[in-house]
């Protein structure tokens, strides 16, 4: 067990070490720096900005600057790399406390700034985690127990809708909320009077405070933990030594507690340090939008100051977070379940020393020549431009032909059942219209996305009636402009054409054949006439064109990711799973890296680093890439253990004797047996990139204007304050959108999930 | 239910019960305690009575105490309430009044100031404040980095290097020297300028004095730029020791901040009684602005800025908790979009812009069509529902005092910027699409820096108000780290939208107007001004420092904005009306038309019935 630990811990170092690497290279890359605020203010002289720029350690290349923070914080140091100018007062090798480096915006040490916030965030962190355990679990119970009964099938909607709403949307609900009832505070960690409370009153205050951001922060951990233990409860009460126990004449009871429950929690009790650790470095968007003063807050204001050392601190804090709640939870997996053997795997040390000196001697060796030998260099990124641009063709050929088996296998031993089932039938055939509507948008769009009307901007809705057997639009009057009121002029309308001719529209038929017709509009002399379906926008834009348009983005993103993520996860845990060894090793590692990540604050990273380099349309495809290069990790991780499992099989085995190759066998023989999984996987995380992207347009680092994404239109309208108070709803119908699209692919997972794993009743 | 389920909920019931019953009773402040000095300054305000808290909301917490360290606004408003300065800007009046200082004199030639002190002035802790200490806040912002000989180091272009970079070293450099100063005796400073310099009162008032018997020993030993940081507040409050209206009670990290009067300050009212008559005021720290303006309309914040987009909801909500909105005019800042003009060559030997483009961009008559394009009425109607301005001018009709009503407008007339185009030699083709004389089309990258809704609405229209031009905007979002890295550094850009602050003297815009400036956005740092109206705004603001009569300084500063609206190397956008609100209970509530709204929060008092 110790040995265990200690390895564990062990394996944090070099873990912690290429995660800081990484983000201290991605920071040095992102376009300007900390110093880029005081660059473009006019009362600082570019004087001044150079002195700091020294005294900051800016002007160094970006190892030197790794190296000085590495120094730091290491206890064993040299005083190689320390400014000339306290290089004297040490000796070459010295001891000295770890010393995280100092925040440049609060002038104060890094160590000092987080634990400010440190027990701000932890304490949201346990009350949610809390309040997931304590809810879940009973309510999981209580639903499986009384299955099919009114209860099970109000929690599963309820689950399903908690899943499906943003984060941040939920976040705001509540912000307003607690703006308008008065009920609960708005924001903040306590209330303003804090100080002058007697100690009780204070604490009163406190938890006050914690009530919102935990539920909200909660409600979706509850939904998806509720249905998994219901699942896992189901599944056991129905293993045999369930029926022996009854057999044998047991209360019902003593069989629920002390049979089921006690095998059924296991997996949830896993998932404890997995959800602890998530919800320390997750928290970001909730802190943001209810104003709570925690890590996130602060590191992502960081990130955008580019205060470097308080974003590595942030990292280093958030990894180890994560590694030490997998190891809790391993413990905790062994002492609960006693088949369970915290076992060493044996570290196959040739090969791994050897990749690592690799991945070092081309990191050094990219490093030296960026500097000594620019012209190579420049060569050698043209060179790599190339390569990278062959992968990704050869990788979009694979996951085309991915996609067109997936879609095959799907209508051949799925499609039928999936219409047999009412929920299914439905589902698919919502999906199905969605995405039929994306891919028409220039035809059903009565405008172009960008088209505005600076005239009728916060348009409402556009009332239709029918009249001398034709349909026509209402016409609105701007009654109040100071306040965008619009009121519909008696009696006026402007007829409603069908199916008819525009010369602006410039949509192409597979890019190529124009193709000018539209499904409606209306007929009048007026450029300015609209008809606008869910009103419009601040600038007057069609808000059911933009939606219809941003359904193209919002949908397809979810399937280029999920293809990438599948495929690339198929092939790595397939691959590791067949050959094992230092193969399945250095990739079970390297898929341990990555997820150690705290992929938020390296998307940001990447994203300022990415952005000058593409536009807005380009970016769309970046984020998707971005977004499935963390989503594989765990796909790969579950395909692994279901090949190795495979890899043992007569027929695998037989295969493999009489000679056939790797790949062959991995298609032919592991494709079949892990597609199922993967088709009903795919289904059930399509919601995480659509909530994703919704995410990252929220932050302002997703899809760009003047293109269009639900999550983008959504964010637009949570920024503009006066969208809530002054009630222009339909500019939040891109978050029922989402919503609904989320809900249905869920659905559809569930479905599914049943089809593939019939004893799996959930 | 079990005895112990019983226990539980009476122990539960007690616990809320008691919790509840302890309501927010707020301490009162002790005054009087310490006699007024003898050169008190006596407001001229209404007397009020002591008591209150008054609650602010800002966007950002302060990054630092220290003023010396303080880049952003969030730290330099409240540095702003705990410090005090020789002399302060009255925006009621709009003239520089005494404040540290009970009076000044300027010699002859005009570039001696001697200032002469309050008597009796002390800081928070009771430290008498004398001119020692104003020495000793020069002596910091000029302190040179020292070599091992103790000789002051020189940088490669051989000035001397600073132990404590800040903004004023550079504000207090005139005519290429730092200013001179000496303290006359304990109430008696002189400053001497190299040259006659006219904003020198203005400027004086920049920096708050600091008090000598905290800082000494940080200044001396070169940590002064680690004192006073939000730790200090955070676990030491009383070390930071204060020469303004307030103290610090207690700082909480991302949360708030909390501040108490001065018991020493230097103001009082005709009654006798030290201000201010607050006795908390506090800051709380709420990142989103949104939620912010919420707070203040649903009556939990005493006082807030009101952006255009929101003053359409929140003034129906002012009935409800009694708050009222003053409509401050434009805002002081200017926005623009401009074009690069920079002619130079990268390392690589590639022009920043390519050479067709360039003698677009450099073409006057080219900038007066597109502006002509620019639907700015329409962005007002649609985006701030008409609570905007549109801008002329390079310096914002909010700054009344120096803003030129009388340059040449531009109103929106595409017909007429075709006319434009055409007359400069460009063509319109069968297809709709602008071309130059040598036939490249017209279309070009349009960076903006992204976040705000009115950027994003404005680089929109832009767009397609362009397209009905017939010229195509490849718009991009970038942060703004990056933009500053094109604009400053790579030139690698074509057209670029941004926004300075303005307000305050116009020599504060000279890295802007100059040709040397290195905010001259266009062209920046240049050798030698490119053109000649450049080099007649380089010889007009050289003239405008050195003239002493007010007139003659305006009417130089009037024929800047003159020759900027004419050769348009910024075409100006909308200036949005910025409002104010402050809640109804408190009393000497007076909204200049610039600035603070609560600029004399010192003399703000709650009125009889407005507490609660």
């Amino acid at each position: 067990m110790i040995k265990f630990i200690a390895r564990r811990l062990l394996w944090l170092f070099p873990l912690l070490l290429g995660i800081s690497a990484l983000v201290f290279l991605l920071m040095y890359l992102a376009p300007g720096d900390f110093l880029s605020q005081a660059r473009s203010s006019k009362d600082i002289s570019p004087e001044i900005v150079k002195q700091e720029e020294i005294r900051l350690g800016l002007d160094k290349p970006w190892y030197v600057q790794y190296g000085r923070w590495l120094n730091g914080v290491s206890p064993l140091k040299t005083n190689m790399l320390l400014p000339d100018s306290e290089r004297d007062k040490h000796s070459l090798v010295y001891f000295g406390a770890p010393d995280f480096g100092y925040s440049w915006s609060y002038k104060i040490s890094v160590a000092e700034l987080i634990g400010q916030r440190f027990w701000a965030t932890l304490a949201l962190a346990l009350s949610s985690t809390f309040l997931i355990y304590f809810l879940a679990i009973p309510l999981g119970v209580i639903a499986a127990v009384r299955q099919n009964s009114w209860f099970d099938k109000l929690s599963a909607f309820l689950g399903y809708a908690a899943i499906s709403i943003p984060y941040f949307f939920l976040a705001l609900l509540a912000v307003l909320f607690a703006a308008v009832t008065g009920i609960l505070p708005t924001g903040g960690q306590v209330s303003i009077m804090h100080d002058f409370l007697p100690p009780l009153g204070q604490f009163w205050d406190w938890i006050k405070h914690l009530i919102l951001p935990t539920l909200v922060l909660s409600i979706g951990g509850v939904a998806s933990m509720m249905r998994l233990m219901r699942g896992n409860f189901l599944d056991y009460s129905r293993s045999e030594f369930v029926v022996t126990a009854r057999a044998k004449g047991a209360s019902e009871r003593s069989i629920m507690f002390k049979h089921v429950l006690r095998n059924a929690i296991n997996p949830i009790v896993t998932s404890f340090g997995f959800a602890f650790a998530g919800l320390l470095s997750g928290a970001l968007l909730v802190e943001n939008v209810m104003n709570y003063p925690g890590l996130g807050q602060l590191i992502y204001a960081a990130i955008v100051k580019q205060d470097q050392y308080v974003v590595m601190g942030g990292v280093v804090l958030a990894c180890t977070m994560l590694v030490v709640g997998q190891l809790i939870a391993d413990i905790l997996l062994a002492a609960t379940d006693p088949r369970i053997r915290l076992e060493n795997e044996k570290i196959p040390w040739g090969p791994v020393s050897a990749s690592l000196a690799a991945v070092l001697a081309v990191a050094v060796g990219l490093t030296w020549a960026s500097e000594a030998m620019p012209e190579f260099f420049a060569a050698l990124k043209s060179f790599a431009f190339w390569a990278c641009a062959a992968i990704i063709a050869v990788l979009s050929a694979l996951i085309a032909a991915g996609l067109v088996w997936a879609a095959v296998f799907f209508i051949k031993n799925f499609l039928k059942p999936v219409l047999r089932s009412y929920r299914g039938a439905c589902a698919l055939l919502i999906l199905v219209l969605m995405y039929a509507a994306a891919v028409f948008a220039p035809f059903l769009a009565p405008y172009a996305p960008t088209r505005q009307c600076l005239d009728k901007s916060f348009h409402p809705p556009t009332g239709l009636f029918f009249k001398d057997g034709a349909l026509y639009a209402k016409v609105y009057k701007n009654v109040d402009p100071s306040a965008a009121k619009y009121e519909p002029v008696p009696g006026e309308g402007l007829k409603v054409k069908f199916f008819f001719k525009d010369d602006s529209s410039d949509f192409k038929i597979f890019g190529a054949i124009p193709f000018k017709w539209r499904l409606f509009g209306v007929e009048s002399t007026q450029p300015d006439a609209r008809i606008f379906l869910l009103g419009s926008d601040s600038t007057g834009r069609d808000v059911f064109s933009r939606l219809l348009y941003g359904a193209r983005v919002s949908l397809s993103i979810g399937f280029i990711g999920i293809a990438i993520t599948m495929v690339v996860g198929f092939l790595v845990g397939g691959l590791s799973g067949y050959f094992g060894g230092a193969f399945d090793f250095l990739s079970m590692r390297f898929v341990e890296f990555l997820m150690a990540i705290p992929s938020l604050y390296l998307l940001l990273a990447m994203r300022s680093v990415l952005a000058p380099h593409f536009d807005s349309a380009q970016m769309y495809l970046m984020i998707v890439i971005i977004l499935s290069l963390f989503g594989w990790a765990s796909t790969a991780r579950v395909i692994r253990g279901m090949s190795l499992s495979l890899a043992s099989r007569q027929y695998v085995l037989a295969a493999k004797s009489m000679g056939e190759g790797a790949v062959k066998i991995i298609l032919r023989h592991f494709l079949p047996n892990v597609l199922s999984y993967l088709i009903v996987s795919a289904t059930l995380s399509i919601p995480a990139y659509i909530l994703g992207e919704a995410a990252l347009s929220f932050l302002g680092l997703g899809i760009l204007e003047p293109s269009a994404s639900w999550g983008l239109m959504l964010a637009q309208a949570q920024s503009d304050t006066k969208v809530l108070m002054l009630g222009f709803w339909w500019l939040l119908t891109p978050g029922a959108a989402i919503f609904a699209t989320v809900l249905v692919f869920n659905m559809l997972g569930d479905v599914l999930r049943d089809i593939a794993d019939p004893k799996k009743d959930i | 239910m079990s005895p112990s389920v019983k226990a539980f909920a009476l122990f539960c019931a007690c616990w809320l019960a008691a919790a509840f019953s302890g309501c927010d009773r707020v301490p009162q402040i002790e005054r009087g305690k310490f006699p007024l000095p003898a050169g008190v300054e006596i407001s001229k305000c209404k007397p009020g009575m002591y008591g209150g808290v008054f609650v602010l909301s800002t966007s950002q917490e302060p990054k630092t105490f220290n003023q010396l360290m303080a880049s952003d606004a969030y730290s330099s408003e409240a540095i702003a309430m705990l410090s005090a300065q020789l002399v302060t800007y009255d925006p009621i009046s709009d003239e520089i009044i005494p404040a540290l200082a009970q009076s000044w004199t300027i010699s002859e030639d005009g570039r001696t100031y001697t200032f002469k002190l309050r008597e009796g002035l002390k800081f928070s802790d009771g430290h008498p404040l004398t001119a020692d200490d104003v020495v000793f806040t020069f002596d910091a912002i000029f302190a040179p980095q020292l070599d091992a000989d103790g000789k002051p180091k020189t940088g490669e272009d051989g000035k001397v290097l600073l132990k404590y970079p800040s903004r004023y070293a550079g504000q207090y450099t005139i005519g290429g020297e730092p200013i001179k100063y000496r303290k006359i005796d304990d109430l008696t400073v002189e400053f001497t300028t190299k040259k006659v310099y006219a904003p020198f009162l203005n400027d004086i008032g920049f920096i708050g004095i600091m008090p000598k018997h905290k800082l000494a020993k940080s200044a001396a030993d070169g940590t002064l730029q680690q004192a006073w940081t939000t730790q200090t507040a955070l676990a030491n409050p009383s070390e930071i020791v204060s020469c303004g209206a307030f103290e610090i009670l207690s700082y909480k990290a991302g949360e708030r901040l909390v501040l108490k009067p001065n018991p020493h300050y230097w103001r009082a009212d005709s009654k006798g009684q030290r201000l201010p008559y607050i006795d908390f005021l506090i800051y709380k720290y709420v990142a989103d602005v949104n939620t912010s303006t919420i707070l203040f309309a649903t009556g939990q914040c005493d006082a807030a800025t009101i952006s255009a987009n929101d003053f359409a909801w929140v003034k129906d909500y002012a009935q409800t908790y009694s708050f009222k909105i003053y409509e401050r005019g434009p805002d002081t800042g200017i926005y623009f979009i401009w074009f690069n003009q920079n002619p130079n060559s990268g390392e690589d030997g590639k022009p920043y812009v390519l050479p067709y483009k360039f003698k677009w961009f450099s073409n006057p008559d080219f900038r007066r069509a597109i502006m002509c394009a620019i639907d700015r009425g329409g962005l007002t109607k649609s985006v701030w529902f008409g609570r905007a301005a549109k801008l002329h001018s390079v310096i914002s009709p909010a700054n009344r005092k120096w803003h030129n009503p009388n340059v040449v407008k531009y109103e929106y007339d595409p017909q007429y910027s075709r006319k434009l185009f055409e007359k400069a030699g460009f063509k319109y083709g069968p297809d709709g699409y602008l071309r130059d004389a040598e036939g490249n089309r017209v279309e070009f990258e349009f960076i903006v820096a992204d976040g705000s809704q009115n950027s994003t609405a404005i680089s929109t229209t832009f767009v397609e108000n362009m397209k009905a031009v017939g010229i195509d905007v490849k718009l991009k979002f970038l942060d703004f780290g990056t933009i500053v890295a094109k604009v400053d550094n790579t030139f690698d850009y074509e057209a670029a939208m941004m926004g300075f602050t303005g307000g305050g003297d116009p020599s504060g815009g000279k890295a802007i107007y100059r040709s040397d400036g290195f905010l001259h956005l266009w062209y920046p740092r240049q050798k030698s001004p490119a053109t000649e109206w450049e080099k007649e705004i380089d010889r007009i603001m050289d003239a405008q420092e050195v003239e002493m009569d007010p007139q003659a300084r305006k009417r130089l500063i009037f024929q800047m904005q003159e020759i900027f609206a004419r050769e348009l190397p910024m075409l100006y956008l909308v200036t949005p009306m910025s409002y104010s609100g402050v809640s109804e209970k408190w009393g000497n509530v007076r909204v200049p038309p610039i600035g603070s709204a609560i600029w004399n929060i010192d003399e703000l008092y709650l009125k009889e019935g407005g507490g609660d």
